[in-house]
């Protein structure tokens, strides 16, 4: 039974977290790129997002890269828990079934 | 100087605080430059708009999603401040009054229209009063601006103009005042600059120093200087915008340009800025606001010590209170008195200039401030007894509730929401529906009104409304909200809520807020009713003269065209000759003041041979109002000829003149005045033979004005300004296009709007018909919730003596007795309020006093009317509910419970 759909603001916080650690604006300016600036996620959503997201324990703070640049204060970097790792994992499976039908049917040529 | 924030980082610092504060906390600082990213990529975005809106969508929803969540899972969080619970609370209890409203939308709608009601009619009036009575005059520190007036009371003109010798006076001696301008009005044809589209306007000549004085420069070229003031000083003039974009299209190279004002060329120095606009307040009729200025081109101080024809603003200086300008003032009118009048008691004084331009109206708007405010009352009692009724519907899931341990801070706060929720949609659809009626209420109020013209719903507007909807709301809810809060438990459960004691309790509370809509409705109603009465008995005053199938046509032939007498003479009685010709004409004449203008001098006449000369003691001089007239004029006006003759053909060149009934009864008591003289100058022998009486036409408005008059032969000699006068049997719209056509043939360049006088006299009644619309309509609202509210208690108290009521019918009451029980339990509410609404009434005496004419507040016939009114709307309201008490059938009452 396919799982329970994710919301698509949550979902695109947890692809970009899915490589590595990263801070607020740099969530958004990921998701502003992959998705050729249709998703903008104004500070209420991300930050809300990110609040919530990490309650329900799907991910965590995390120590900054070594590397990481900044101006002035330090931003607060997250990273995947386990639990986000899995519900990414799920969300992934739950698309690429429907991918899968739509590819029988010959709608999708990916 | 810190550097101000952009206005989105000002709204979004603001938005923050919806938040949680742990959240605010913890991600306010990254939320703020997070923010600045996110305004940059939308602005990189081609066509992006309304970011600030999107921002705080983004907030508001992201604020309210993160509190429901909260609430959510309240109880596994940490401990919560006071303000968080607070909020916590209130956030749940407006969910639930919203799923309530969804519920049950037939009570929303009737509870949020009645609000609307009540929020719009209150915010329409208050954009009125606030800018007409409390919004600061356009000018420089307008505090400081009075007008100057000289006090002739002993001669009936408390209010009167100054004249030049008088102002050149205080420019001297005066050391309190910054500046003293004086103005005073002149009549002119204008036309476009190809010498079209010429019509007569209303213009001032004022002192060089007026819009100095006033603080005010102008938008484009510049105002009057010193040297363009005074004999030989170069034709000027100065434009008001709204006067340069109607007649010039807005054309900035008039700068500089001629314009020809009825025929002599005047240079454009100067535009005004837009909504620029001063009126000169008029001794006796009301204020006009000019189209344009010209300086004076004579000397003030030469003028004649008896022409007094002048206005005079003066600034006073920072600091100089009204009580130091006006003893400064009353010395220089005292010296002034006894200098050239030969009398002591002659005084000038200072009004305040906001005070004086709105002292007519103020009255009315005052009363309709209070007439709208007692139709708020009204709302509130509904919205009161509309919750009240609900909140009894739930008593007993509230004393379940309460049984079960809910505070009763929650279940105020429940109730509270749910009124607030209700009042501020009503607020919102109130305010909308006013702004977006202004315009037309802007289009009702009658032309007299100062200010009337920048009448808008701004932010004071606003306010004000949503302070109002704050107060009905809270003030609403509140009272359900605390009786419901402590219901007697055992009562209330052992019951059903049906029979209970608070149920009882609750009746009687919304029992008292019918008696008092009642109350309300009847001093409103009696309002309406005695101002009704006042306009009815203003329409059957004789004015003096008969308005109906009279056509007026004011003309002023310019010097260019008409150069000598003999050119104006020639052009009259052709005209006159003309106009007689068109069928269905009676009479034509000229006059240089029509009926209802304000537009006669006043002056000193001696009456020292007639009848009954004035005693010396009274002064030697009263003065009269004085106006011209050819012959023709009485007739064609609709005068009556009560002595003697009216002028005719051969009184040309004579010194003859017509008095008023006014003057002729009192110094000609028994005997007649015709043939008997009265001497304009007051010195010398002979004077004035009086050929006729006339009938006294009121010169003012229809109401007041009991001054004499005495009327003058007009003559070429006198004047190149009058009033054509034509009188139609055939009625005005047959012969109109006549008359507009023998203008057009006889002077294609002549500006002559043509007028009804029939208009004129509505026209002056217009305040009261527009202050009796508004109390009727105020009325007629308070009246209709009146008998809502009633209809919901009788109603209600039907549903809760079902038992009762079926046991009667069981017992075999007749129908006639259930209906006579519930309409007779109306009744005596509505007596009680009726009764409290009439002492009150007998108040509004104070209130209306100056708006009332022939009919005393404590009018019975009025009061009589009101009672049977409100009775007729109490049995209508009482009888759905007692029809449906005849046919409760006795075993459904007792399945009742």
């Amino acid at each position: 039974m396919p799982s329970k759909a994710l919301k698509s603001q949550w979902f695109q916080i947890l692809l970009t977290l899915g490589d590595g650690a990263s801070h607020g604006q740099e969530i958004r300016d990921e998701v502003l790129a992959r998705t050729e600036g249709q998703v903008h996620l104004w500070p209420g959503t991300l930050y809300g997002s990110l609040k919530q997201m990490g309650e329900e324990g799907l991910i965590a703070g995390a120590p900054p890269p070594v590397d990481a640049e900044h101006g002035g204060g330090i931003p607060r970097y997250y990273a995947l828990t386990e639990l986000g790792r899995e519900r990414l994992v799920e969300e992934l499976d739950r698309l690429a079934a429907f991918l899968g039908v739509a590819r029988a049917k010959g709608l999708s040529s990916a | 100087m810190p550097e101000r924030r952009p206005l989105i980082e000002r709204v979004h610092g603001a938005l923050l605080f919806l938040y949680p504060r742990d959240f605010r906390d913890e991600y306010g600082d990254e939320m703020r430059s997070a923010l600045r990213g996110s305004v940059r990529i939308e602005q990189e975005r081609p066509g992006s708009h309304s970011i600030l809106l999107r921002m705080a969508w983004d907030m508001v929803r992201t604020a309210i999603e993160l509190r429901l969540g909260r609430s959510r899972s309240r109880d596994v969080h940490f401990e919560m401040g006071w303000g968080e619970r607070t909020m916590n609370a209130w956030t749940q209890s407006m969910k639930l009054a919203l799923r309530g409203i969804r519920r049950r939308p037939g009570f929303a709608v009737i509870a949020v229209l009645t609000m609307a009601l009540g929020i719009a009619a209150n915010s329409t009036i208050f954009s009125l009063v606030h800018s007409v009575l409390l919004k600061p005059l356009p000018y420089e520190q307008p505090e400081q601006l009075v007008f100057v007036w000289s006090d002739f009371s002993t001669i009936g003109i408390p209010r009167g103009w100054t004249s030049g010798p008088q102002t050149t006076r205080m420019r001297e001696e005066a050391d309190l005042f910054d500046g003293l301008a004086v103005l005073g009005y002149v009549g002119f044809a204008i036309a476009g600059r190809d010498g079209s589209g010429s019509r007569q306007i209303y213009a001032n000549r004022v002192s060089a120093d007026l819009f100095d004085v006033l603080g005010v420069e102008a938008a484009l070229g510049r105002t009057f200087l010193p040297e363009e003031e005074g004999e030989g000083a170069p034709h000027v003039t100065v434009l008001t915008h709204e006067l340069w974009a109607r007649q010039f299209a807005s054309d900035p190279s008039l700068i500089g340009q001629d314009v020809f004002l009825s025929g002599t060329p005047y240079t454009v120095i100067g535009i005004m800025p837009q909504g620029f606009s001063f009126r000169m307040h008029q001794s006796l009729g009301t204020a006009a606001a000019p189209e344009l200025w010209v300086p004076f081109r004579q000397d003030l101080a030469t003028m004649s010590t008896d022409s007094h024809s002048f206005a005079t603003l003066a600034r006073m200086r920072d600091g100089v209170t009204l009580a130091q300008s006006t003893a400064q003032l009353e010395a220089i009118g005292q010296r002034y008195g006894v200098e050239v009048y030969e009398a002591d008691d002659f005084r000038l004084y200072p009004v305040p200039l906001h005070n004086d331009l709105v002292k007519d109206v103020r009255p009315a708007l005052l009363m309709l401030m209070g007439g709208v405010g007692l139709l708020l009352m009204i709302v509130l009692a509904t919205m009161a007894t509309l919750f009240l009724g609900r909140a009894a519907a739930r008593e007993r899931d509230v004393a379940v509730r309460t049984a079960l341990g809910a505070d009763r801070r929650s279940i105020v706060t429940l109730m509270l929401a749910e009124t607030l929720v209700i009042a501020a949609m009503g607020g919102v659809l109130g305010l909308v529906f006013s702004a977006w009626t202004l315009d037309m209420f802007v289009s009702l109020i009658p032309n007299g009104i100062p200010r009337g013209e920048d009448i808008a719903v701004g932010v004071p507007v606003a306010a004000f409304t949503v302070f109002l909807t704050l107060l009905v709301g809270l003030a609403a809810g509140i009272l359900p909200a605390l009786r419901l809060s402590r219901p007697e438990l055992s009562e209330v459960l052992k019951d059903g809520g049906i029979r209970g004691g608070a149920s009882q309790r609750a009746q009687g509370m919304q029992r008292l807020l019918v008696v008092g809509q009642v109350a309300i409705s009847v001093v409103l109603l009696t309002g309406a009713g005695l101002l009704g009465r006042s306009l009815l008995g203003l329409s059957d005053v004789d004015p003096g003269f008969d308005a109906d199938g009279v056509v007026l046509a004011a003309l002023t032939l310019p010097s260019n065209a008409y150069p000598e007498r003999e050119d104006l003479q020639a052009f009259t009685d052709r005209l006159s000759e003309r106009l007689r010709a068109i069928p269905g004409v009676e009479a034509v004449g000229f006059t240089s003041t029509v009926p209802l203008s304000a537009r006669a001098n006043q002056r000193p006449m001696d009456f020292a041979a007639a009848e009954v000369p004035p005693s010396p003691t009274e002064g030697q001089t009263e003065t009269s109002d004085t106006w011209r007239a050819s012959e023709g004029y009485v007739e064609a006006m609709g005068l009556r000829v009560l002595d003697g003759r009216a002028f005719t053909l051969q009184d040309r060149g004579q010194d003859v003149v017509m008095i008023d009934e006014v003057l002729a009864r009192r110094y000609w008591p028994t005997t007649s005045p015709v043939g008997a003289y009265i001497n304009r100058d007051s010195i010398g022998e002979g004077g004035q033979r009086i050929v006729g009486v006339v009938s006294h036409g009121r010169l003012y408005n229809v109401y007041e004005d009991d001054r004499g008059q005495v009327i003058f032969l007009l003559s070429e000699r006198h004047s190149r300004s009058f009033t054509v006068t034509v009188r139609a049997a055939a009625g005005v719209e047959t012969v109109m296009p006549s008359v507009r056509r023998i203008l057009t043939e006889l002077d294609s360049t002549l500006p002559a709007p043509l007028e009804v006088m029939d208009e004129r006299v509505a026209e002056s009644l217009a305040r009261w018909r527009f202050s009796l619309m508004l109390m009727g309509l105020f009325a007629g609202a308070a009246l209709f919730l009146a008998g809502l509210g009633l209809y919901g208690v009788v109603s209600y108290s039907v549903t809760r003596r079902t038992r009762e009521l079926g046991i009667r019918i069981a017992l075999g009451a007749a129908d006639r007795e259930v209906s006579q029980m519930v309409v007779g339990q109306a009744l005596r509410m509505v007596g009680v309020g009726i009764a409290v609404g009439l002492v009150a009434s007998l108040g509004l005496g104070r209130v209306l006093g100056a708006l009332l004419y022939g009919v005393r507040p404590s009018d019975p016939l009025t009061m009589a009317g009101v009672v049977a009114v409100l009775l007729t709307v109490a049995c209508g309201s009482a009888m759905l509910p007692a029809r449906r008490a005849t046919r409760i059938s006795p075993t459904e009452a007792f399945r009742s419970e």
